[in-house]
């Protein structure tokens, strides 16, 4: 039986598309002619392919469309530049969202066949090259146990005080890592560590495990649930007091897709989008230990801007993962939801905005056609960043919401500061045809009113990494070399840039190490000789000082060529231990020699600190059990972690020799002690 | 003519060599932009755009026998290119252009099988099936990891057999 490749490959050598008969050998001929050989040279690159990404930065689909309420909802309390009401009554949500599929349908009915109101690009948005799903880390506080148990790593996050969910954490005592839609516990054991236990969620063919928190001897889950009439965010909140007893205490479900979560105390905040289909539909948020359907959300509990346009609900809830009487609290919004910041006080909320183009008329009236026709070929622009303010303080209440120009990169775009939220954003601009970017730094009020911004910066470069420490913002940017930007934002209307400092690649997660120096990981790019494009290349770790804002140095730079680490994309990925003062990442190893055709490969962890200004590599540790390739198996490492005086390695061995499915996967532990 | 020799000849400027080698690989490098950029129009264009480039950048092959690979790369930055400026031309576009979109295309049964996959995984299909690169090669050449390649094109491959059969 021929293999799924060479069926595949058969159809596409049969499918009648061959050049047409003018492209022959003359046509090549013609197109030389005048042409001569360049001899290779370093070309200083112009904006790298692989940062297309640009093109098309969106996890969320919103359309820019106004449409304007016809009933009038009850007025809530609020402030800021948009007003938001709730409504009285289901008919109300209803009429509401009748407006908007009726204006959208108008406007776009090249579109409808797109699903859910989203345009198919849906798939592509989803991809897992930069997407603005990259979630950033944040140095997190020192966790050490009080019992005496070893130390171990804590998941990187943005506020202190505010967790994260992560698909690898560890309490010292066992690693829980999710894998192949389980979450799996293994034993701490350096080399000997096992598997212990594993939980997979029921239904799991319907429902996804997204990533978990670990608190108070509970694994707190989020998953997807993906089936033929619903989309629901899932809570499952799993007693492991007993490992080998692990229990299902309690389950809750919220409307739509989740966008993020996060955690205080006892308390998980779960911030969903759930795209209406019709008219009914209506979001919901609540226990589903003892009944299939969560319970609706009050109709005086959903808010709508004054020109909705949206046909989705952004949902947030609080949900107390202890207290007896297990009290969910929810909100909606008409609206969407992409990325999500969080403080023990607030919780910010943005989605993009966009404009699409015009579609030309189809030629032909069938719906599949169009919908196919169009998927590669529209692109929209982000014009805005709606950012919502929700009080976790007051009841969920949606305190205020603006409207900035242009995009976020992710999480760690935004921060609040004595009130003021700072908001770094890359604006996208279509002049005659030319794409133009810059870069500008906001400062809002506690209304999320505009206090001040600075200056546009670094054209035609976009933002890969933001820090914020104390009243002063740090921005990389990147097109060619990626620039620190040092911004001073102790004068809240008027933030200014102080100074900068150039080097090549770029890095997308900034560090501080302490309050002179900064940790910069990410890239490291460099012209490939025969055309004038920038590829990245390579992992690269630069420090550099900042104690004269005016004038940032680059202290340090270390290149791992055709090193790749998720660290780069997941700034989760990076393993903090305070103890030792160093850090330890994932990383894979691949070198293609063209020439000889070799290739060498191997996988493992990185282990490095900062030492006298100068960054200097530990250990490089690689792991025999990650790496394998062969036809038939494949492991690859994921992450790390460490407990004690290990580092541990986590991945997955995938098999792929079974006929019958597409492969298997196993989730598998390494060890190395440090050094 | 051996390609090794071609492709020798081609690296130290014979264009009618380099034109002959072109003969041997242009049904596959144009099916390739064909179905990536989904148009005639755009996959002539890319693929001269490729043909050009490809020759004034001969020196850059380093080894005679990956011309094949070598080539790709090159017709992969330019479909890259020519997707940018659909977009850049379809944002600009106030009246309708008169497209030379073809309606064979979203006709041909391959075209609504590559249409259930996502952007990169229609990538990753066509480097593999058309242009015929290894799962590492690939890997190398979009940025992703290897075994990453490998289980997308897989999953890929069978979800587009399911369709066609």
């Amino acid at each position: 039986m021929k293999t799924d490749l060479d069926f595949i490959k058969d159809k596409f050598e049969n499918s009648g598309v061959d050049a047409p008969e003018n492209m022959g050998k003359d046509f090549a001929l013609e197109k030389i002619a005048e042409a001569t050989p360049e001899k290779p040279k370093k070309i200083t690159a112009v904006k790298g392919l692989s940062i297309a990404a640009a093109v098309a930065l969106v996890t969320v689909t919103a359309f820019g469309v106004t449409s304007i309420i016809g009933n009038t909802p009850k007025p809530a309390s609020f402030s800021g530049k948009a007003s938001l009401k709730s409504f009285n009554n289901k008919s109300e949500v209803r009429d509401a969202l009748k407006k908007v599929f009726d204006e959208t349908k108008k406007r776009n009915d090249y579109f409808t066949t797109y699903e859910k109101g989203n345009i198919v690009y849906k798939n592509d948005l989803a991809d897992d090259s930069i997407s603005g799903a990259m979630k950033k880390n944040a140095l997190s506080s020192y966790v050490g146990d009080a019992n005496g148990s070893k130390t171990h790593n804590t998941t990187y996050v943005q506020e202190t005080g505010v967790d994260e969910a992560d698909t690898v954490k560890t309490d010292g005592d066992y690693i829980y890592y999710l894998c192949d839609n389980k979450i799996n516990i293994f034993s701490a054991e350096g080399k000997k560590s096992k598997l212990l236990s594993s939980i997979t969620p029921k239904k799991k063919s319907e429902r996804f495990f997204n990533d978990f928190y670990l608190h108070d001897n509970k694994v707190i889950a989020v998953s997807q649930l993906w089936s033929n009439t619903t989309r629901e965010t899932e809570i499952d909140v799993y007693d492991i007091s007993d490992i080998n007893n692990i229990k299902l205490n309690d389950s809750y479900a919220q409307s739509g897709d989740v966008c993020s979560t996060r955690m205080i105390g006892d308390k998980i905040y779960v911030v969903s989008f759930y795209n209406a289909d019709r008219e009914d539909d209506y979001p919901r948020c609540g226990n589903i230990s003892n009944s299939a359907t969560p319970d609706e959300i009050a109709p005086t509990d959903i808010y709508c801007p004054e020109k909705p346009s949206e046909s989705t609900f952004l949902v947030v809830s609080e949900i107390d993962t202890a207290g007896s009487e297990k009290k969910t609290k929810s909100k909606a919004i008409l609206g969407s939801a992409d990325e999500i910041y969080c403080n023990t006080e607030n919780l910010y909320v943005t989605a993009k905005q966009y404009e699409y183009p015009e579609a030309p008329k189809p030629k032909t009236s069938t719906d599949d056609e169009v919908n196919f026709y169009y998927t590669g070929l529209i692109l929209p622009t982000v014009t805005a960043t709606q950012i919502v303010k929700i009080d976790l303080n007051n009841g969920l209440d949606f305190t205020a919401t603006a409207k900035v120009e242009g995009y976020i990169d992710n999480q760690y775009s935004l921060d609040e500061k004595d009130g003021c939220l700072r908001v770094a954003v890359t604006k996208d601009k279509n002049d005659s045809g030319n794409r133009i970017q810059s870069n500008t730094l906001y400062v809002l009020d506690k209304n999320l009113k505009q206090l001040g911004k600075t200056n546009s910066f670094a054209e035609n470069e976009s933002i890969k990494a933001v820090r914020y420490i104390g009243d002063t913002a740090y921005v990389i940017t990147y097109e060619e070399t990626d620039p620190l930007f040092v911004i001073d934002t102790s004068d809240s209307s008027n933030p200014k840039i102080l100074g900068e400092v150039k080097i090549s690649g770029f890095s997308t997660m900034l560090v501080p190490v302490d309050e002179n120096t900064l940790l910069g990981i990410g890239y490291h790019a460099q012209d490939e000789d025969y055309t004038d494009l920038e590829v990245q290349e390579g992992l690269k770790l630069a420090l550099f000082d900042v104690s004269d804002k005016a004038d940032p140095k680059v202290l340090d730079e270390m290149v791992f060529k055709d090193y790749n680490s998720p660290v780069q994309y997941d700034p989760k990925a990076l393993v903090v231990n305070y103890e030792r003062n160093d850090y330890a990442i994932p990383f894979s190893f691949w070198n293609y020699n063209d020439e000889t055709e070799d290739s060498e490969s191997r996988e493992g962890a990185l282990n490095f600190k900062v030492e006298n200004g100068k960054l200097k590599l530990i250990d490089e540790y690689a792991s025999e059990m990650f790496g394998k390739d062969t036809d038939t198996v494949y492991s690859g490492i994921d992450r790390c972690t460490y407990v004690g005086d290990f580092i541990y390695l986590l991945g997955s061995e995938n098999d792929y020799s079974s006929e019958l499915e597409e492969y298997k996967q196993t989730a598998i532990i390494d060890a190395v002690e440090y050094k | 003519m051996d390609e090794k020799i071609l492709a020798e000849q081609a690296k130290s400027g014979d264009k009618q060599a380099f034109a002959e080698l072109y003969t041997i690989y242009k049904d596959k490098l144009y099916r390739y932009a064909f179905f990536k950029l989904q148009n005639e129009q755009d996959a002539t264009d890319a693929v001269s755009d490729c043909v050009l480039e490809a020759y004034r950048y001969i020196t850059s092959l380093k080894n005679a026998q990956a011309f094949s690979g070598w080539i790709f790369k090159i017709l992969y930055r330019c479909c890259s290119r020519k997707i940018s400026e659909q977009a850049t031309r379809r944002a600009q576009t106030e009246i309708p252009e008169n497209l030379s979109y073809t309606e064979d295309f979203y006709n041909l049964e391959l075209s609504q099988a590559l249409s259930a996959l996502t952007g990169k995984e229609r990538d990753i299909v066509l480097l593999s099936a058309v242009a015929g690169y290894t799962s590492k090669e690939i890997a190398r050449l979009i940025g992703s990891k290897p075994n990453t390649v490998r289980s997308k094109l897989s999953r890929s491959l069978s979800k587009m057999r399911e369709l066609l059969e």
